[in-house]
């Protein structure tokens, strides 16, 4: 285990906090809890201290403990024992509701805002997500398509 | 659902690239707290590093922080304050100070051969950097989002990138004046996929051309996947764009004007030379596993990065690839799995400013 420096660590937070927060964001739902699971990967990093191959696997790595900490928190009794506030959720806040796409992929349900949020948002490949989300190949595909087929109903509904 | 594609890949996209981690500063402090344990004797630099930093981040955020605490990169950064606003001095210790210094900073920076829009520092941005040592070009930009007024100054012979916020009456002037959005040309971190840029004179707010990428910008992101990087050349890229520059300048000193802008804001979009990002749905087709294959019948066409498919046993069998165009026009895609084969006919078409993607079974 090599000590992480202060350049380093620097360089990390400000190249991969803006991706990881908007992964926890898709993963959570909200932002509060979205900005705790970054703060805590971060802790995690500077812990663990990892040795990494090259930026890809520092990147699969960070990404892949920062939906392990979005997943203990949404698995967490706190977090399965207290209700929404509707202005906590993306799809209801002000600033991001002003974009119809983004308000109706956060009324997708987690699974598919997770995948939608690393292929689009962050340009991975389907291999790439199903290593670091460890689902199948063919279920990233599978819930990819089925997030935008739902996706194209929600547009419908919203139509008529 | 080409929609719903397109709106994913641009408006999401385009969104995202405004959301960012807003409490970087509060992620030092947790290093500054791991190394207090760990060495008391470094405490107290580090904290005052600390404290320095979070001040930097409260203002620009992002990596410009690193820039900030740099003393050559603030003499810069002074230097074009003080050409911007003759007679004000920046200060490094108060945000206000520094705001009311930023007023229309970016575009009356006499020192400043050209301005170009933003581009965030990163090894792209440095290899560019490099082919540019001996111009004194900055860059300028901003996310060209209003509820996300952030903006960029990179200097290329020294390699220096500074981020700043925009001011409201800079955004208010910005949009009045239908700029917003010329700034806001390829931030490669930002993932929003536009491909120009405006041109601005040494006088400031004169802008000489604007300049159509002709194979487009690729994010970071996108580049990191090695068939996209060796597919584009960011120095043939820069090259093409000086020469643009350089022949706008050379026309102004000339004439005394600059070149009519209009006409080359309707230049049509390049259709050959191109590395188009795109995604063709195969739709309708049975179930596939992950053995199943794509070709692309034209290798002059498009190089294909990967097939995806749903999966054996899905209610809505479905695949699609995602390839990376070099021209417009049409191919025919053949996709196999064991003994049953499907043919597509997918094509790429310049769409207004954009480029679109359309897609017809045939077999």
């Amino acid at each position: 285990m090599t000590r992480v420096d202060k350049q380093e660590f620097e360089n990390t937070v400000n190249t991969y906090s803006d991706m990881m927060y908007r992964c926890a964001l898709a993963y959570c739902g909200n932002k509060a809890d979205a900005e705790d699971v970054v703060q805590d990967a971060f802790v995690r990093y500077l812990q663990r201290s990892p040795e990494f191959k090259g930026e890809a696997h520092k990147k699969a790595w960070l990404l892949r403990v920062t939906i392990n900490l979005s997943k203990d928190l949404c698995k967490s009794f706190w977090r399965r024992n207290k209700s929404e506030l509707d202005e906590n959720t993306p799809s209801k806040n002000g600033e991001l509701s002003e974009c119809e796409i983004w308000s109706a992929v956060s009324q997708l349900p987690q699974k598919y805002r997770v995948i939608i949020e690393l292929y689009y948002g962050e340009g991975l490949t389907i291999d790439e997500i199903s290593r670091i989300t460890k689902v199948k190949r063919s279920t990233v595909g599978d819930r990819l398509l089925r997030a935008k087929q739902l996706l194209k109903k929600l547009y419908e509904e919203e139509s008529v | 659902m080409k929609n719903i594609e397109k709106l994913l890949e641009n408006e999401y996209r385009e969104k995202l690239g405004t959301m960012k981690y807003e409490n970087k500063s509060k992620l030092f402090s947790i290093y500054e707290k791991k190394e207090r344990k760990s060495s008391k004797t470094r405490t107290v630099i580090i904290r005052r590093t600390a404290a320095a930093l979070a001040f930097a981040l409260i203002f620009v955020g992002g990596t410009s922080a690193l820039a900030m605490t740099n003393p050559e990169v603030m003499s810069v950064f002074r230097n074009l304050i003080r050409a911007s606003a003759p007679g004000v001095e920046l200060s490094d210790r108060n945000v206000d100070d520094i705001e009311d210094r930023m007023e229309n900073f970016h575009v009356r920076t006499q020192d400043v051969p050209l301005i170009m829009d933003s581009m965030e520092v990163n090894k792209y941005g440095e290899t560019i950097g490099r082919a540019f040592t001996t111009f004194d070009l900055f860059k300028v930009g901003a996310s060209g989002d209003p509820d996300d007024p952030t903006g960029y100054v990179y200097r290329y012979d020294l390699g220096v990138l500074e981020n700043y916020m925009l001011l409201p009456e800079e955004v208010e002037y910005l949009e009045s004046s239908g700029l917003m959005g010329a700034l806001t040309a390829p931030d490669l971190n930002s993932q929003v996929k536009r491909n120009w840029v405006y041109v601005f004179d040494r006088e400031g707010m004169n802008i000489i051309g604007k300049y159509i990428f002709p194979t487009g910008f690729k994010t970071n992101k996108q580049l990191e996947d090695p068939k996209v990087a060796a597919a584009f050349s960011p120095i043939s890229e820069y090259n093409k764009y000086n020469e643009f520059v350089q022949d706008r300048i050379e026309y102004k000193r000339e004439n005394g004007t600059a070149p009519e802008i209009g006409k080359v804001a309707l230049d049509p979009l390049p259709t050959e030379g191109l590395n188009e990002l795109a995604n063709f749905d195969f739709e309708g087709l049975p179930p596939l596993s992950d053995d199943a294959t794509v070709e692309c019948d034209d290798p002059e066409f498009c190089s294909i990065i990967e097939l995806i498919t749903t999966g054996q046993g899905t209610d809505t069998p479905h695949a699609w690839a995602r390839v990376i165009c070099y021209k417009t026009g049409s191919a025919i895609f053949t996709i196999k799995e064991g003994d049953q084969e499907f043919q597509f006919k997918c094509t790429l078409f310049v769409d207004g400013r954009h480029y679109n993607v359309s897609w017809e079974r045939i077999k």
